[in-house]
């Protein structure tokens, strides 16, 4: 069962068709060792890269940032491609983690460590909130109230400043982590580095673990086979409802993490430079082709750093990026690469085996 | 007039339609038979324009008019009254008949149009100003053919008009589309069965499994013993 | 109590104009089945274009100024429909991409402005000075032009949609597209005009509030939202539900900015739609929004 971009309609418009399994789509065991191989190879990468990189301590920024963002688009594809429910108020779990560990490390001086857990635990539980109401309604609806709570959310932190929020300013400084006697800092990027490896791997595995077992493939049959998934006994409700809190929690821990990793948390989070970099990071991976969106973060988060100097011109160029990606390459990195392979192994397939003739090499 | 050369539509891997080829002559009143789901309102879909072959040709008077946009084909004259109704809910009986003459041709034929309508369906003028919501099956299948009528048009692919219907109505609903032919239309009518449609047609196809089982004119089928006994109900 | 009223006054005023905006965001999803995510972008263009025709040329009169920019928007609509979204109509999955295509169109168009006008707020002046007593209580001249100009675009589009052949045809297509390609609508062109009409009605939304708020490049993304949820509240594809929400909401803000300030508007409107989809998950006029 392959997984494609959702539609919104649930097929129920007279005249559109559910998109047929794309031809070519890899059986299930190959798909499955690519997923495997591909996050393997990316820990693997990520855990030797920073003896290579030694001091630079620029480049190890980026990576962090990369691997926190690359978390949260792991965590929305999860929603999008998979589950085929369309949450446009992703970064909303982000801030809600993130607040929630800098106003408990600095209003109530609660050790951040506690605030990973917390950061977690509060985006899962909003996203769950925020999914009782929409998961019964039809598409079109999840995306409205979704987008609705986005762009709510900016305003309620602005106005909250009265319960500790810090208002427009937003809060900091942030407290940064501390183990035995030693205290994160900026000039120090390595351990920050390790646990961000940490939290992305966690993501990475949950991800994985969400889409491959038989739990995961349980809520995609759900998405394209309604009635089939109803026949086997599975409540399309509790399942959207986990992997919904699943998604919120990735998204809150990697929020609370960027809280005090950046030292500070304002509205700004929730701008929509922030929400366009996300989308263009799973498009460009491709939607529902894990760990794609993961590698989509890297690139992005790296492109963006050389466009720096181009300043205003840089949003044009991603705003414009966007539609042309929507246009000509919906399924990102990974569906090229998918077309690729397909048609390689059509042309392969369809040539007679003749019995003691040579391959060609 | 109508001529569908060896047709074949998908529904995406599904294959509907196998290899069918048939025509209509100038105002005849060919009809379809069949049982359900076996490709009957598809094979209407597709000739219509809502649908596009996978390969074959429609040709009427002359002209390949397969995968053409649907509203060019009305303007030609091709016009399609779905099962399925589609009528326009929120809109008056009144609306959903004027809206039926949109093309450029039933323009200004529109008036005439609409008192050949209202002369067919007395009824319909009664409920001028009701909502297509509100109204019952057969009201309600009326409109359809009433809307359909009032495109102006010279070929006309009819789809189940009776389905549901009382068979007062049923029967009504018969004789008005053999008026229709008296007048000149050519008409493609799809049924699922009856037989006293298939006494007054000119022409009779079978679908099944989305291919022809059998064609010819109504002397032959009647001839033929499976068709009658299991299709036309004559006994 | 007097300047309660005043309040009231202003709120219904303002109601109507977000009654076009809304509107336009109504017949864009309802018509064609495309969440425009890029509309608070052209909201954003229509108050700048205004700005360039008021300030930059003639003398500032509306009249001048709807005449040269409504026309714009239109085709800026239908060069957008034309371009983007008529191309991305025959895949299964339009609706998603096409809320992606007009999101990246969105943070281009914000950004143009950026880069042509600035990050500097802007702001365009009134288009009447003064102000006139009615019946004891003073409404500024400008108040009564919005609400003026406001009215008659909603007349011309009421009379536009009930009676002309094209407004029947593109409420055809939104209530059953199939039965309008029977009847022989030609679907793409409802589409275009629908999304230039759309496209326009926003832009007059921009026109006639841009005096009101600061101009920003980023200042349309308020005007998306505030159209999302008076469309979310009043049910989405109900005109009747949009026009009753509007009213409701545009009175609540006026209230709401009196007495709390402007910061606390968006966190009421949002509470204000909670309960009315707690009551009414549809939306006051909505039909079912249940799946299936």
């Amino acid at each position: 069962m392959t997984a494609h971009m959702p539609d919104m309609n649930d097929g129920r418009t007279s005249g559109r068709r559910k998109e047929p399994p794309l031809p070519g789509d890899r059986p299930k065991a190959l798909r499955l060792s690519r997923q495997t191989g591909m996050v393997m190879g990316m820990i693997v990468i990520l855990a030797l890269l920073p003896l290579a990189l030694g001091d630079s301590n620029y480049t190890m920024r980026l990576l962090v940032v990369s691997m926190i963002w690359g978390g949260v688009a792991i965590a929305w594809d999860l929603l999008l491609g998979y589950a085929g429910i369309f949450n446009l108020g992703q970064i909303g779990f982000f801030a809600i983690g993130a607040y929630t560990s800098a106003m408990l490390s600095e209003n109530a001086g609660i050790n951040p460590w506690w605030g990973l857990l917390a950061g977690a635990a509060t985006g899962g539980i909003i996203a769950v909130l925020i999914g009782l109401p929409c998961l019964r309604l039809a598409g079109i609806y999840i995306a409205l109230l979704t987008l609705a709570f986005y762009e709510v959310l900016a305003p309620l932190l602005t106005v909250g400043a009265a319960i500790g929020t810090g208002g427009k300013r937003g809060i900091s400084p942030v407290t940064p982590y501390s183990i035995g006697g030693y205290t994160f800092s900026g000039s120090n990027q390595i351990p920050w580095y390790y646990l961000a490896l940490g939290l992305f791997i966690v993501c990475l595995a949950v991800g994985f673990f969400a889409i491959n077992s038989r739990f995961g493939t349980s809520f995609v049959a759900l998405h394209d086979s309604e009635s089939f998934a109803q026949s086997l006994g599975i409540s399309r409700y509790k399942v959207s409802l986990l992997i919904v809190g699943l998604s919120g929690l990735m998204t809150g821990l990697m929020g609370a993490f960027y809280a005090h990793y950046t030292g500070v948390v304002s509205p700004r989070v929730l701008g929509l430079e922030v929400f366009i970099y996300l989308v263009i990071m799973v498009l460009l991976g491709g939607i529902g082709k894990f760990p794609g969106p993961a590698i989509g973060a890297f690139i992005i988060i790296f492109v963006n750093d050389w466009l720096r100097e181009f300043d205003r011109w840089r949003l044009l160029i991603f705003g414009a990026l966007v539609v042309i990606m929507v246009m000509l390459a919906p399924r990102g990195m990974m569906g090229a690469i998918d077309s690729v392979q397909a048609a390689v192994r059509r042309r392969r397939e369809s040539r007679p085996v003749e019995p003691g003739a040579e391959e060609t090499p | 007039m109508l001529e569908v050369e060896s047709i074949n539509t998908f529904y995406g891997e599904y294959q509907a339609i196998h290899d069918v080829s048939l025509r209509v002559e100038s105002g005849a009143l060919v009809s379809i038979f069949g049982p359900n789901g076996h490709g009957k309102s598809t094979l209407l879909k597709t000739i219509c324009g809502l649908m596009k072959p996978a390969s074959g040709i429609v040709r009427f008077e002359g002209q390949e008019i397969q995968g053409l946009p649907s509203h060019r084909l009305v303007e030609m004259g091709v016009v399609l009254i779905s099962e399925e109704r589609h009528l326009f809910p929120e809109m008056t009986v009144m609306e959903n008949l004027r809206l039926g003459a949109y093309n450029k041709n039933a323009r200004g034929k529109e008036a005439e149009n609409l008192e050949l309508v209202f002369g067919m369906f007395p009824r319909l003028k009664e409920f001028a100003k009701k909502t297509a919501l509100t109204l019952s099956g057969g009201e309600a299948r009326m409109l359809a053919i009433g809307r359909g009528l009032m495109s102006n048009a010279g070929f006309l692919a009819i789809d189940e008009p009776s389905f549901g219907l009382a068979p007062i109505l049923r029967t009504q609903v018969f004789e008005q589309i053999v008026a229709l032919r008296e007048r000149g239309l050519s008409i493609l009518l799809v049924e699922q069965t009856t037989g006293d449609i298939a006494e007054q047609s000119d022409y009779i196809y079978l679908l099944e499994d989305g291919r022809i089982a059998f064609s010819g004119s109504k002397d032959e089928a009647l001839r033929d013993d499976a068709v009658r006994k299991v299709f036309l109900g004559i006994t | 109590m007097r300047e309660f009223i005043e309040v009231l006054i202003t709120g219904f005023t303002i109601g109507i104009v977000y009654f076009l905006v809304a509107v336009g965001f109504t017949l864009c999803y309802g018509v064609g089945r495309v969440l425009n995510y890029a509309y608070g972008s052209f909201f954003t263009w229509g108050a700048y274009l205004a700005w360039v025709i008021a300030v930059g040329y003639a003398s500032l009169n509306y009249f001048l100024v709807f005449i040269v920019v409504l026309p714009i928007m239109f085709l800026m609509g239908l060069a957008v429909d034309q371009v983007i979204i008529r191309p991305l109509r025959s895949r299964p999955e339009f609706e998603f991409s096409v809320l992606l295509a007009t999101l990246g169109l969105a943070v281009f168009l914000d950004n143009l402005v950026l880069v042509i006008f600035g990050p500097r707020t802007k702001s365009l002046p009134a288009f009447l000075e003064g102000s006139v007593k009615i019946g004891g209580f003073t409404i500024s001249w400008q108040l009564l032009a919005m609400f003026a100009f406001a009215l008659v675009v909603a007349v011309v589009l009421f009379v536009f949609m009930a009676k002309t052949r094209t407004g029947m045809s593109m409420r055809a297509v939104a209530q059953d597209p199939v039965g309008a390609r029977i009847v022989g609508i030609p679907l793409y062109r409802v589409f275009a005009i629908t999304f230039g009409i759309s496209t326009l009605l926003c832009g007059a939304g921009g026109i006639l509030l841009a005096p009101r708020f600061f101009m920003t490049p980023l200042g349309g993304w308020t005007f998306l939202v505030k159209a999302l949820i008076i469309v979310i509240a009043g049910g989405l594809g109900s005109i009747k539900g949009t026009l009753y929400a509007s009213f409701i909401l545009g009175i609540l803000e006026a209230i709401v900015g009196w007495k709390l300030g402007l910061l606390w508007v968006m966190p009421f409107w949002f509470l204000v739609l909670f309960v009315i989809l707690l009551v009414r998950p549809a939306g006051l006029f909505g039909a079912t929004a249940r799946k299936g």
